[in-house]
Protein backbone atom coordinates (compact mmCIF):
# COMPACT_ATOMS: atom_id res chain seq x y z
CA UNK A 1 0.00 0.00 0.00
CA UNK A 2 2.77 2.50 0.33
CA UNK A 3 4.64 1.39 -2.47
CA UNK A 4 4.41 4.35 -4.65
CA UNK A 5 4.53 2.56 -8.01
CA UNK A 6 2.61 3.62 -10.96
CA UNK A 7 0.62 0.70 -11.03
CA UNK A 8 -0.71 0.71 -7.60
CA UNK A 9 -1.35 4.40 -8.03
CA UNK A 10 -3.56 3.61 -10.71
CA UNK A 11 -5.33 1.09 -8.96
CA UNK A 12 -5.30 3.49 -6.28
CA UNK A 13 -9.32 4.70 -6.53
CA UNK A 14 -10.44 1.57 -7.18
CA UNK A 15 -11.70 0.70 -4.22
CA UNK A 16 -13.31 4.26 -4.04
CA UNK A 17 -14.99 4.25 -7.33
CA UNK A 18 -16.07 0.29 -6.45
CA UNK A 19 -18.24 1.83 -4.16
CA UNK A 20 -19.40 4.96 -5.52
CA UNK A 21 -20.87 2.75 -8.02
CA UNK A 22 -22.31 0.31 -5.68
CA UNK A 23 -24.36 3.40 -4.31
CA UNK A 24 -25.06 4.54 -7.21
CA UNK A 25 -26.78 1.16 -8.73
CA UNK A 26 -28.51 0.59 -5.36
CA UNK A 27 -29.93 4.23 -5.69
CA UNK A 28 -31.02 3.33 -9.40
CA UNK A 29 -32.51 0.22 -8.14
CA UNK A 30 -34.63 2.46 -5.55
CA UNK A 31 -35.95 4.57 -8.32
CA UNK A 32 -36.60 1.56 -10.14
CA UNK A 33 -38.91 -0.10 -7.57
CA UNK A 34 -40.84 3.01 -6.68
CA UNK A 35 -41.46 3.34 -10.63
CA UNK A 36 -42.44 -0.62 -11.16
CA UNK A 37 -44.54 -0.50 -7.45
CA UNK A 38 -46.77 2.61 -9.29
CA UNK A 39 -46.65 1.05 -12.44
CA UNK A 40 -48.01 -2.62 -11.38
CA UNK A 41 -50.12 -0.55 -8.48
CA UNK A 42 -51.97 1.08 -10.68
CA UNK A 43 -53.23 -2.26 -12.71
CA UNK A 44 -53.38 0.38 -16.02
CA UNK A 45 -51.17 -2.85 -18.21
CA UNK A 46 -53.70 -5.31 -17.07
CA UNK A 47 -56.98 -3.54 -17.51
CA UNK A 48 -55.70 -1.89 -20.95
CA UNK A 49 -54.74 -5.76 -21.83
CA UNK A 50 -57.90 -6.92 -20.79
CA UNK A 51 -59.90 -3.98 -23.15
CA UNK A 52 -57.86 -4.49 -25.96
CA UNK A 53 -58.28 -8.54 -25.93
CA UNK A 54 -62.09 -7.71 -26.05
CA UNK A 55 -61.94 -5.56 -28.46
CA UNK A 56 -59.58 -8.22 -30.37
CA UNK A 57 -62.12 -10.99 -30.50
CA UNK A 58 -64.58 -8.54 -32.21
CA UNK A 59 -63.16 -9.21 -35.32
CA UNK A 60 -64.87 -12.44 -35.76
CA UNK A 61 -67.78 -10.33 -35.17
CA UNK A 62 -67.07 -7.24 -37.29
CA UNK A 63 -66.26 -10.26 -40.75
CA UNK A 64 -70.06 -11.59 -40.15
CA UNK A 65 -71.56 -8.04 -40.16
CA UNK A 66 -69.59 -7.61 -43.17
CA UNK A 67 -70.64 -10.55 -44.98
CA UNK A 68 -74.38 -9.88 -43.99
CA UNK A 69 -74.16 -6.69 -45.57
CA UNK A 70 -72.93 -7.70 -48.53
CA UNK A 71 -75.57 -10.29 -48.85
CA UNK A 72 -77.96 -7.73 -48.16
CA UNK A 73 -76.93 -5.65 -50.91
CA UNK A 74 -77.33 -8.34 -53.40
CA UNK A 75 -80.91 -9.00 -51.92
CA UNK A 76 -81.23 -5.33 -52.77
CA UNK A 77 -80.66 -5.50 -55.83
CA UNK A 78 -82.64 -8.77 -56.31
CA UNK A 79 -85.82 -7.08 -54.68
CA UNK A 80 -85.25 -4.34 -57.18
CA UNK A 81 -85.38 -6.15 -60.13
CA UNK A 82 -88.31 -8.64 -58.75
CA UNK A 83 -90.36 -5.11 -58.43
CA UNK A 84 -89.94 -3.84 -61.69
CA UNK A 85 -90.90 -7.20 -63.21
CA UNK A 86 -94.35 -7.01 -60.92
CA UNK A 87 -94.36 -3.73 -62.23
CA UNK A 88 -94.52 -4.68 -65.92
CA UNK A 89 -96.89 -7.69 -65.30
CA UNK A 90 -99.65 -5.64 -63.61
CA UNK A 91 -99.57 -3.31 -66.95
CA UNK A 92 -99.78 -6.11 -68.41
CA UNK A 93 -102.88 -7.73 -66.71
CA UNK A 94 -104.67 -4.09 -67.74
CA UNK A 95 -103.97 -4.64 -71.33
CA UNK A 96 -105.03 -8.56 -71.19
CA UNK A 97 -108.38 -6.88 -69.16
CA UNK A 98 -108.76 -4.61 -72.48
CA UNK A 99 -108.17 -7.53 -74.95
CA UNK A 100 -110.77 -9.42 -73.39
CA UNK A 101 -113.47 -6.93 -73.46
CA UNK A 102 -112.33 -6.02 -77.21
CA UNK A 103 -112.60 -9.79 -77.61
CA UNK A 104 -116.08 -10.38 -75.84
CA UNK A 105 -117.62 -7.87 -78.35
CA UNK B 1 6.63 6.01 2.55
CA UNK B 2 6.29 9.49 3.02
CA UNK B 3 4.60 8.90 6.31
CA UNK B 4 7.28 6.50 7.50
CA UNK B 5 9.30 9.63 6.30
CA UNK B 6 7.44 11.91 8.86
CA UNK B 7 7.03 9.92 11.38
CA UNK B 8 10.74 9.32 12.28
CA UNK B 9 11.49 12.61 11.42
CA UNK B 10 9.36 15.06 12.71
CA UNK B 11 10.30 18.61 13.98
CA UNK B 12 8.85 21.79 14.95
CA UNK B 13 7.86 22.67 11.68
CA UNK B 14 4.89 19.93 11.50
CA UNK B 15 1.74 20.95 13.36
CA UNK B 16 -1.15 19.46 15.83
CA UNK B 17 -3.40 18.30 14.32
CA UNK B 18 -6.20 19.37 17.03
CA UNK B 19 -5.90 22.82 15.99
CA UNK B 20 -8.45 22.70 12.67
CA UNK B 21 -8.99 25.92 12.13
CA UNK B 22 -5.06 27.50 12.51
CA UNK B 23 -4.84 24.62 9.54
CA UNK B 24 -6.63 26.81 7.01
CA UNK B 25 -4.19 28.95 5.85
CA UNK B 26 -1.40 25.80 4.96
CA UNK B 27 -1.36 25.66 1.14
CA UNK B 28 0.18 22.60 -0.76
CA UNK B 29 1.01 22.81 -3.69
CA UNK B 30 -0.33 19.55 -4.54
CA UNK B 31 0.50 19.80 -8.75
CA UNK B 32 3.97 19.85 -9.76
CA UNK B 33 5.57 23.17 -9.25
CA UNK B 34 8.60 23.03 -11.59
CA UNK B 35 9.29 26.97 -11.24
CA UNK B 36 9.16 27.28 -7.52
CA UNK B 37 8.11 24.36 -5.75
CA UNK B 38 11.59 23.76 -4.08
CA UNK B 39 11.04 21.63 -1.36
CA UNK B 40 12.24 24.36 1.31
CA UNK B 41 11.23 24.52 4.51
CA UNK B 42 9.70 27.66 5.99
CA UNK B 43 11.84 27.57 8.88
CA UNK B 44 14.73 26.00 9.10
CA UNK B 45 17.25 25.08 6.10
CA UNK B 46 16.97 21.38 6.65
CA UNK B 47 14.93 19.03 5.11
CA UNK B 48 14.02 16.19 7.83
CA UNK B 49 10.27 18.12 9.09
CA UNK B 50 8.85 18.15 5.58
CA UNK B 51 6.65 15.31 5.17
CA UNK B 52 6.84 15.42 1.00
CA UNK B 53 8.60 12.38 -0.30
CA UNK B 54 12.57 13.29 -1.29
CA UNK B 55 13.74 12.26 -4.46
CA UNK B 56 11.80 9.95 -6.19
CA UNK B 57 13.04 6.16 -5.42
CA UNK B 58 11.77 4.65 -8.15
CA UNK B 59 10.97 6.13 -11.36
CA UNK B 60 7.23 7.58 -11.08
CA UNK B 61 7.90 11.20 -11.92
CA UNK B 62 4.42 11.71 -13.25
CA UNK B 63 2.91 10.64 -9.86
CA UNK B 64 5.25 12.18 -7.22
CA UNK B 65 2.64 12.62 -4.34
CA UNK B 66 0.71 9.07 -4.23
CA UNK B 67 1.77 8.67 -0.73
CA UNK B 68 -0.24 11.41 0.40
CA UNK B 69 -3.20 9.98 -1.06
CA UNK B 70 -2.64 6.63 -0.28
CA UNK B 71 -2.62 6.57 3.32
CA UNK B 72 -5.26 9.98 3.78
CA UNK B 73 -7.53 9.20 1.43
CA UNK B 74 -10.45 11.69 0.53
CA UNK B 75 -12.45 11.10 3.32
CA UNK B 76 -10.51 10.88 6.22
CA UNK B 77 -10.71 14.63 7.16
CA UNK B 78 -13.75 16.41 7.99
CA UNK B 79 -15.56 18.86 5.04
CA UNK B 80 -14.42 21.62 7.16
CA UNK B 81 -11.25 21.19 6.78
CA UNK B 82 -11.31 20.40 3.27
CA UNK B 83 -13.40 23.10 2.06
CA UNK B 84 -11.02 25.87 4.12
CA UNK B 85 -8.01 24.87 2.39
CA UNK B 86 -9.71 25.11 -0.48
CA UNK B 87 -11.36 28.36 -0.26
CA UNK B 88 -8.37 30.61 1.46
CA UNK B 89 -5.39 31.31 -1.02
CA UNK B 90 -5.18 34.49 0.33
CA UNK B 91 -4.45 33.33 4.30
CA UNK B 92 -1.29 31.18 3.15
CA UNK B 93 0.96 34.30 3.80
CA UNK B 94 0.06 34.23 7.40
CA UNK B 95 2.42 32.33 10.10
CA UNK B 96 1.28 30.71 12.59
CA UNK B 97 2.30 31.56 16.18
CA UNK B 98 2.91 28.73 18.48
CA UNK B 99 5.35 25.99 17.34
CA UNK B 100 4.67 22.73 18.81
CA UNK B 101 7.27 19.75 19.75
CA UNK B 102 5.03 17.22 19.72
CA UNK B 103 5.19 14.49 17.14
CA UNK B 104 2.46 15.43 14.69
CA UNK B 105 0.66 12.68 12.51
CA UNK B 106 0.77 12.60 8.95
CA UNK B 107 -2.18 14.90 8.91
CA UNK B 108 -0.59 18.26 8.97
CA UNK B 109 -0.13 20.19 5.77
CA UNK B 110 3.14 21.95 5.42
CA UNK B 111 3.60 24.61 3.04
CA UNK B 112 6.70 24.60 0.86
CA UNK B 113 6.46 27.55 -0.68
CA UNK B 114 4.12 30.67 0.22
CA UNK B 115 1.91 31.69 -2.35
CA UNK B 116 2.83 34.75 -4.00
CA UNK B 117 -0.76 37.40 -4.36
CA UNK B 118 0.02 40.11 -6.57
CA UNK B 119 -2.04 43.01 -7.33
CA UNK B 120 -4.09 41.55 -9.78
CA UNK B 121 -5.51 38.63 -7.55
CA UNK B 122 -8.87 39.49 -6.96
CA UNK B 123 -9.88 40.47 -10.19
CA UNK B 124 -8.86 36.83 -11.42
CA UNK B 125 -11.56 35.89 -13.27
CA UNK B 126 -10.46 32.43 -12.30
CA UNK B 127 -9.82 32.91 -8.55
CA UNK B 128 -13.17 34.92 -8.40
CA UNK B 129 -15.17 31.63 -10.00
CA UNK B 130 -13.03 29.51 -7.27
CA UNK B 131 -14.25 31.58 -4.64
CA UNK B 132 -18.24 31.81 -5.78
CA UNK B 133 -18.23 27.50 -5.56
CA UNK B 134 -20.54 26.67 -2.78
CA UNK B 135 -19.57 24.44 0.02
CA UNK B 136 -20.29 20.77 -0.69
CA UNK B 137 -20.12 17.24 0.32
CA UNK B 138 -18.88 14.60 -1.04
CA UNK B 139 -20.79 11.98 -2.15
CA UNK B 140 -20.03 9.22 -0.40
CA UNK B 141 -19.38 10.02 3.21
CA UNK B 142 -17.30 6.40 4.14
CA UNK B 143 -13.70 5.81 3.03
CA UNK B 144 -11.71 2.94 3.01
CA UNK B 145 -10.85 2.44 5.74
CA UNK B 146 -14.27 3.89 8.12
CA UNK B 147 -17.27 3.01 7.10
CA UNK B 148 -19.64 5.76 7.99
CA UNK B 149 -23.29 5.42 8.71
CA UNK B 150 -24.05 8.88 7.23
CA UNK B 151 -27.21 7.39 4.92
CA UNK B 152 -29.88 8.71 7.18
CA UNK B 153 -28.81 11.70 7.80
CA UNK B 154 -28.99 11.83 3.77
CA UNK B 155 -32.32 10.91 3.84
CA UNK B 156 -33.74 12.71 6.68
CA UNK B 157 -33.23 15.66 4.46
CA UNK B 158 -35.37 14.15 1.90
CA UNK B 159 -39.18 14.62 2.98
CA UNK B 160 -40.89 10.97 1.69
CA UNK B 161 -44.20 12.67 2.32
CA UNK B 162 -44.79 14.77 -0.77
CA UNK B 163 -43.09 12.00 -3.00
CA UNK B 164 -44.99 9.41 -1.62
CA UNK B 165 -48.37 11.91 -2.05
CA UNK B 166 -47.38 12.57 -5.85
CA UNK B 167 -46.59 9.15 -6.62
CA UNK B 168 -50.20 7.91 -4.94
CA UNK B 169 -51.54 10.53 -7.25
CA UNK B 170 -49.94 9.40 -10.66
CA UNK B 171 -50.59 5.97 -9.36
CA UNK B 172 -54.66 6.94 -9.13
CA UNK B 173 -54.44 8.41 -12.41
CA UNK B 174 -53.14 5.98 -14.40
CA UNK B 175 -55.99 3.83 -13.15
CA UNK B 176 -58.77 6.39 -13.72
CA UNK B 177 -57.62 6.73 -17.37
CA UNK B 178 -57.34 3.18 -17.37
CA UNK B 179 -61.09 2.60 -16.44
CA UNK B 180 -62.36 4.78 -18.68
CA UNK B 181 -60.31 3.68 -21.23
CA UNK B 182 -61.46 0.27 -20.22
CA UNK B 183 -65.33 1.21 -19.80
CA UNK B 184 -64.61 3.21 -23.09
CA UNK B 185 -64.12 0.06 -24.97
CA UNK B 186 -66.37 -3.02 -23.62
CA UNK B 187 -69.18 -0.02 -24.77
CA UNK B 188 -67.97 -0.09 -28.69
CA UNK B 189 -67.78 -3.49 -27.88
CA UNK B 190 -71.66 -4.06 -26.67
CA UNK B 191 -72.35 -2.02 -29.64
CA UNK B 192 -70.68 -3.87 -32.15
CA UNK B 193 -72.27 -6.63 -31.53
CA UNK B 194 -75.51 -4.95 -31.23
CA UNK B 195 -74.79 -4.00 -34.59
CA UNK B 196 -73.94 -7.01 -35.91
CA UNK B 197 -77.53 -8.92 -34.39
CA UNK B 198 -79.07 -6.36 -36.01
CA UNK B 199 -77.60 -6.26 -39.42
CA UNK B 200 -78.58 -10.19 -39.89
CA UNK B 201 -82.14 -9.92 -39.08
CA UNK B 202 -82.27 -7.18 -41.85
CA UNK B 203 -81.01 -9.70 -43.57
CA UNK B 204 -83.14 -12.45 -43.09
CA UNK B 205 -86.00 -9.84 -43.52
CA UNK B 206 -85.19 -9.58 -46.67
CA UNK B 207 -84.55 -12.46 -47.40
CA UNK B 208 -87.92 -13.68 -46.66
CA UNK B 209 -89.19 -10.71 -48.78
CA UNK B 210 -88.07 -11.97 -51.54
CA UNK B 211 -88.40 -15.49 -51.40
CA UNK B 212 -92.45 -14.25 -51.06
CA UNK B 213 -91.65 -11.75 -54.21
CA UNK B 214 -90.21 -15.01 -55.70
CA UNK B 215 -93.56 -17.14 -55.44
CA UNK B 216 -95.69 -14.09 -56.28
CA UNK B 217 -93.23 -13.37 -59.62
CA UNK B 218 -94.01 -17.07 -60.38
CA UNK B 219 -97.56 -16.70 -60.38
CA UNK B 220 -97.72 -13.57 -62.22
CA UNK B 221 -95.51 -14.64 -65.31
CA UNK B 222 -98.76 -16.95 -65.68
CA UNK B 223 -100.67 -13.55 -66.76
CA UNK B 224 -98.09 -12.95 -69.13
CA UNK B 225 -98.48 -16.46 -70.69
CA UNK B 226 -102.33 -15.96 -70.72
CA UNK B 227 -102.27 -12.32 -72.59
CA UNK B 228 -100.17 -13.92 -74.99
CA UNK B 229 -102.76 -16.71 -75.40
CA UNK B 230 -105.28 -14.67 -75.27
CA UNK B 231 -103.59 -12.89 -78.17
CA UNK B 232 -103.23 -15.96 -80.11
CA UNK B 233 -106.68 -16.38 -79.99
CA UNK B 234 -107.75 -13.09 -80.72
CA UNK B 235 -106.02 -13.25 -83.72
CA UNK B 236 -107.42 -16.92 -84.47
CA UNK B 237 -110.55 -15.61 -84.18
CA UNK B 238 -110.24 -12.27 -86.49
CA UNK B 239 -108.71 -14.61 -89.20
CA UNK B 240 -111.63 -17.28 -89.03
CA UNK B 241 -113.97 -14.52 -88.99
CA UNK B 242 -112.32 -13.81 -92.11
CA UNK B 243 -112.33 -16.62 -93.68
CA UNK B 244 -115.78 -17.45 -92.84
CA UNK B 245 -117.06 -14.42 -94.73
CA UNK B 246 -115.15 -15.54 -97.81
CA UNK B 247 -116.23 -18.44 -97.50
CA UNK B 248 -119.68 -17.01 -97.19
CA UNK B 249 -119.57 -14.72 -100.75
CA UNK B 250 -118.03 -17.37 -102.67
CA UNK B 251 -121.09 -19.29 -102.35
CA UNK B 252 -124.11 -18.27 -104.34
CA UNK B 253 -127.10 -16.09 -103.20
CA UNK B 254 -129.32 -18.68 -101.80
CA UNK B 255 -126.96 -20.67 -99.79
CA UNK B 256 -125.38 -17.95 -98.30
CA UNK B 257 -125.76 -17.98 -94.35
CA UNK B 258 -126.55 -14.84 -92.62
CA UNK B 259 -123.67 -12.54 -91.94
CA UNK B 260 -121.86 -13.86 -88.76
CA UNK B 261 -122.65 -12.20 -85.94
CA UNK B 262 -120.57 -12.29 -82.55
CA UNK B 263 -123.50 -12.61 -79.81
CA UNK B 264 -122.85 -12.38 -76.33
CA UNK B 265 -124.53 -14.31 -73.92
Amino acid sequence: MTSASSTSARSLFADSKMRLAERVQVNVNYVASLVRQIVRGSKSNEILMHSARNFALQEHTIENTEANLKKLQTLCNNLGQQQDHLIRTCQQIEEVKEQVQAMQR
Amino acid sequence: MGSEQSASQSRPVSFEESNPRQLNFRRQHTIANPGGGNAEPPYDGERPGSTSPGPSVCSDIDLPYISYTVNRPIGADSPKLTNKQQSKPKSSQRKLQSKNVKKTPAHNIVVVKPALSGPNTDRDPDILRLQAIPMFLPIMRATLNLPAARDPEVLERLDPVPMQRMCSRYQNHMYTCANLVATEQNILTQKIREIDLDVAKMVAVASDRLKNFSKHQDKLKKVQELSHQLNKCHILLNHTLESMELLNNYLDIEDRLEPFVWTTG
